[in-house]
């Protein structure tokens, strides 16, 4: 017992100093390091900004003929730091020195090494130097066994590979981590409209998050020539894939696309019905007025936010709607109503019409006891207390009800 | 009449600021940096710059609030004001509009372009 | 059989049984840190500056919803909302909770941030102490402030989890100094894993020592007293080693009530906070587990091992015990509460490991450590004590527990290297050692007392619970609301 107790202490101890003395080790070697590196830095960054900034051909004489081997770490820092916060020229001529001076022979050899960190590091890095060559090399780290090699990759391809990559990168948003396919997804989306025919014709052959990822992009790029496609993607059987479509067909507003959005604020799922909501706004399609009416009493709340918005974005017609609705019978949809007429700015708008006389009042008026029958006082008890006007000020008050505007005046 | 024109850089990136800063000084512009919200209008009282090149995202104060200090101030109204940032969506560019910027460049950004339009800020406009 | 003769054989078995806890205990210990270590330098080597980047500028990040609970914090609150108002984040909207505060929390914040009354219609999921109004700011469009009566931190939080909009809630104290990259850092499991990951946390350190300007800590140091010190030499072990490894085994029980996120959909479907035990944010994400692993749906809690929040740790040992007794009343109460998982294969990894662990060491642990030194002192007395043996074993569980700590010193140091000095270093390693001197013990038997304070009270919380909300009145809000594993 003594011994095997003793055996331990022993062991504990030899690796307690080994611990000990890396730590020390190493800390002092990282600062004495980390000081050298901040000294050839600060010699050394003004050059490379200087070089980017300029139009001299190469870098290397102004860097005296070459990096010495010690200075290379910080020269790549300096490069890869700064390329990835330019575009245009600058960024062109960054990521040629980082080809000039070797960097990116050694990212190419790194894409073969044994261990996943070096090949994402390599990927990452080829990325940001944009080195063309890399492409099929990039191409072939997108089947890598690490899920943060294919990353990189297509990261990589996507910054650099140009339009030979749009075809492997739409079919990798069916990659099963959804980081990737979000990273995917904006760096195509930035591609643009060179990338939607790719994305239709590989779209059958999707997971299904892919799909939704692809729709998703094409709402962001919003192709006029996909609305045909779109609607079709009306009819698909999964309630997500319908939601997307449609937002991205509100997203490209044709105006052919009215009707079947109409149709699509009766599907049986919510977020389909909230989306195509969303979509006659952006359409300002007044024929779908009285839908979206009906759509404010809907049990989702979403759906009734959309609708109450999209009759705003109409225009007048809509928010003529809106008044209407603070007499509805569904409390729900008064409510939202309410919401608004508030955030569009209309109860200002009207309350400030209480001193003229004409019709301008009477409409105020009206609008103000709608909203006290509704119960959504606070903002009026608000402007109650805070309004410029003292006309308006006096006649808030005595449409309110006593005890909430003798509230908001203590306040 | 400063000869040569006078840029702040309010930049909490360092990297950032120094590319902005060796760029600018290489066209000719003297810029001083500040690395946050406070700094920036600090800098702003008392250097008087010209321009003011501004992120949106900073410490203490963002760029928003640094813009609508600025704009209601009588002395420092009139300075024109690039907003340069990483936010891209329409509502904060649209915002940063409404707060009074005169320009607004999204990041990664190009150099010659940032440049350019600096530089047409600075240009006094014909009589 | 003679008394001495019982008590002969009551000391030797229990010597016995002390090998043996000290034997399981410290394998975990070093099984946990092994996990941790290779989990931590995984981390360091996948994370890139330009993911963050990516992640907000990108359409697909999930929005989040920073809950705020406040009373009585009419100080700092416009601080800490201007410093949140300024996180790297793409779209998020804050919504302070003032909790029924008798100060002039609500005053300061409508003056500084222009609060207007608005009329924000939302679905009362979970039942809280009535809100008397929702505020919104003109000058800030995603600043929201919630008034209403007393409840509680939890309570506090439910009424902001019923007024959040976005899918992601994200929980903080309100004295929480918030790193600025804390919610891309966070939320980036979520993006990994849309469908799975239902709650993350990240590292919280102790802010004391540090140069805090408005909300942003602008110069790390270690702290010049004793407790504050050793306080972060705890958490350094309880986060870098403790918590990374749980959750590499998905058997994470702890987020702190500092920093945490969570999928709202899922918290509302369990109900959210519950007033029932004295750690609110525990309590919850143990529901959580076994919630989900009831319903057999896949589902991870990931611990980011990387730092986001500061908080404030206690000076002085008054505060610092009635911290602990919080804390240890409150595993006690959880532990109670979910007894049906300890041991219980349908809870998976949870129910057969994490669980029992805690509960084994962390509950019974102390009254071991704590009882342990008074049969010391009876085999003495006795003529029992082997003395070389017992010298041994005394200098065997010193290293141990030095080892430790100087483990996790050198995590820290080679991943997130936050305290950059040499003088900290020393400090830190002093400290570690130091520690095993009294700390620790002191700490063992807080945790007894907070033991019997539990069952002492439970007799009486039958009768207080029937009042309704408002019962926990020394309840603590913001701060000192951080959870270690230590031992």
């Amino acid at each position: 017992m003594q011994r095997v107790l003793v055996l331990a202490i022993l062991s504990v101890t030899a690796v307690f100093s080994a611990l000990t003395l890396l730590i020390v080790a190493g800390k002092a070697f990282r600062e004495i390091r980390d000081a050298r590196r901040r000294r050839r830095r600060n010699a050394l960054e003004p050059l490379v900004l200087a070089y980017a900034h300029g139009d001299a051909r190469s870098i290397l004489p102004a860097l005296g003929g070459g990096v010495s081997r010690r200075d290379r770490p910080v020269v790549e820092a300096i490069l890869l730091d700064h390329v990835q916060r330019v575009r245009g020229v600058e960024r062109d001529r960054l990521g040629r020195v980082l080809d000039e001076l070797g960097f990116v022979e050694t990212y190419l050899a790194g894409l073969s090494s044994p261990r996943w960190w070096v090949r994402a590091r390599a990927a990452e890095h080829l990325g940001l130097s944009r080195a063309k060559r890399a492409t099929p090399h990039l191409l072939r780290a997108l089947d890598d066994d690490a899920y943060d090699v294919r990353l990189r990759a297509a990261k990589a391809l996507a910054a650099a590979g140009g339009t030979a990559a749009v075809a492997p990168l739409a079919k990798a948003l069916s990659e099963p981590n959804r980081f990737a396919t979000i990273r995917i997804a904006d760096i195509l989306a930035g591609m643009g409209r060179p990338v939607v025919r790719e994305l239709i014709d590989v779209f059958p052959h999707l997971s299904r998050h892919g799909k939704l990822a692809a729709l998703d992009i094409l709402g962001r790029i919003h192709p006029p020539e996909a609305v045909a496609w779109l609607n079709e993607r009306l009819a698909d059987p999964h309630p997500d894939l319908r939601a997307r479509a449609a937002h991205a067909i509100g997203a490209i507003g044709a105006t052919a696309s009215a009707g079947v959005l109409r149709e699509a604020l009766d599907d049986p799922e919510w977020p389909v019905r909230a989306m195509a909501a969303k979509g006659l706004g952006r359409l300002h399609d007044e024929e779908a007025i009285p839908l979206l009416c009906a759509a404010m009493r809907d049990r989702e709340w979403w759906v009734r936010a959309n609708s109450g918005e999209a009759l705003r974005r109409i225009g007048p017609a809509g928010i003529a709607a809106l008044e209407g609705m603070l007499d509805d019978e569904d409390r729900y949809a008064q409510h939202q109503a309410c919401l608004v007429l508030e955030s569009a700015g209309m109860l200002e708008r009207r309350v400030a019409e209480l001193p003229s006389a004409g019709p301008g009042r009477d409409a105020a008026l009206s609008l103000v006891q709608r909203f006290v029958r509704v119960g959504q006082t606070a903002r009026l008890c608000e402007l109650a207390a805070t309004h410029r006007d003292p006309v308006v000020r006096d006649a808030l008050a005595r449409l309110l009800p006593l005890t909430e505007a003798a509230e908001e005046v203590v306040r | 009449m400063r000869v040569t024109k006078r840029i702040l850089v309010a930049e909490d990136d360092p990297v950032t600021a120094r590319f902005v800063g060796s760029l600018l000084n290489e066209h000719g512009y003297e810029v001083i940096v500040a690395d946050d919200g406070d700094h920036a209008l600090a800098l702003a009282a008392d250097a008087a710059p010209d321009l003011i090149v501004s992120d949106l995202v900073m410490p203490y104060r963002d760029g928003y609030e640094v813009l609508r200090v600025l704009r209601s101030d009588p002395r420092f109204r009139a300075i024109p004001v690039v907003i340069l940032s990483m936010r891209d969506r329409e509502e904060d560019i649209v915002r940063g509009f409404e707060q009074g910027a005169d320009d607004y460049v999204v990041k990664p950004f190009n150099a010659r372009e940032l440049v350019a339009r600096v530089r047409k800020l600075l240009e006094p406009r014909g009589p | 059989m003679t008394w001495t003769r019982l008590l002969f054989d009551l000391v030797v078995g229990f010597n016995a049984f002390v090998v043996v806890y000290f034997v399981a205990l410290n394998s975990i210990y070093l099984a946990l840190f092994a996990v941790s270590l290779g989990e931590v330098f995984r981390f360091v080597r996948r994370t890139f500056f330009s993911d963050y980047r990516q992640i907000m500028q990108s359409d697909m990040a999930w929005p989040i919803s920073v809950l705020v609970p406040a009373h009585d914090e009419e100080k700092t609150i416009v601080e800490t909302v201007r410093s949140l108002l300024t996180v790297n984040y793409g779209e998020f909207e804050i919504i302070v909770v003032n909790d029924g505060s008798s100060d002039f929390t609500l005053a300061r914040l409508t003056e500084a941030y222009e609060l207007r009354r608005m009329d924000r219609v939302y679905k009362r999921s979970i039942p809280t102490a009535p809100v008397r109004a929702v505020y919104g700011s003109i000058v800030h469009p995603n600043l929201t402030v919630v008034d209403k009566g007393k409840g509680g931190k939890a309570d506090a939080l439910n009424a902001g989890i019923n007024v959040a909009r976005y899918p992601l809630i994200c929980s903080i104290d309100a004295d929480s100094v918030i790193e600025d990259n804390a919610l891309l850092r966070v939320v980036k499991p979520f993006l990994e894993n849309p469908v799975e990951t239902v709650a993350a946390g990240g590292i919280v350190r102790i802010v004391n020592g540090c140069e805090v300007r408005d909300g942003r800590v602008t110069r790390i140091a270690l702290p010049d007293r004793a407790l504050p010190i050793f306080q972060v030499v705890e958490y350094l072990r309880a986060f870098l080693t403790g918590r990374v490894g749980w959750s590499s085994l998905q058997s994470l029980l702890i987020i702190s009530g500092a920093f945490g996120i969570y999928k709202r959909q899922e918290v509302i479907e369990i109900g959210g906070y519950s007033h029932d035990t004295d750690t609110e944010d525990l309590e919850l994400v143990v529901r959580l587990h076994e919630h989900l692993r009831r319903k057999k749906q896949p589902y991870r809690v990931v611990f980011v091992p990387d730092p986001v929040c500061w908080t404030e740790a206690p000076e002085s040992l008054r505060v610092l015990a009635r911290q602990r007794n919080r804390w240890h009343r409150g595993l006690l109460q959880t532990v109670w509460l979910h007894k049906r998982m300890l041991f219980n294969p349908r809870y998976g990894a949870v129910g057969l490991f994490a669980f029992p662990y805690f509960a084994v060491f962390e509950l019974i642990g102390p009254f071991i450590e704590t009882a342990g030194y008074v049969v010391v002192v009876l085999s003495f007395l006795l003529g029992l004590l082997d003395t070389p043996f017992f010298l041994l074993f005394l200098a065997a569980s010193v290293l141990y527990g030095i080892f430790l700590s100087v483990a996790a010193i050198l995590l820290e140091e080679v991943s997130f290297r936050r305290y950059p000095g040499w003088v900290d270093l020393v400090k830190l390693f002093t400290y570690g050692v130091l520690e095993n001197f009294g700390y620790r013990q002191l700490l063992s038997a807080m945790k007894v007392k907070a033991f019997w304070d539990a069952v002492r009270r439970r007799r009486a919380w039958g009768r207080m619970q029937r009042r309704g909300f408002g019962v926990e009145d020394r309840r603590r809000y913001g701060g000192l609301s951080e959870r270690t594993s230590s031992s």
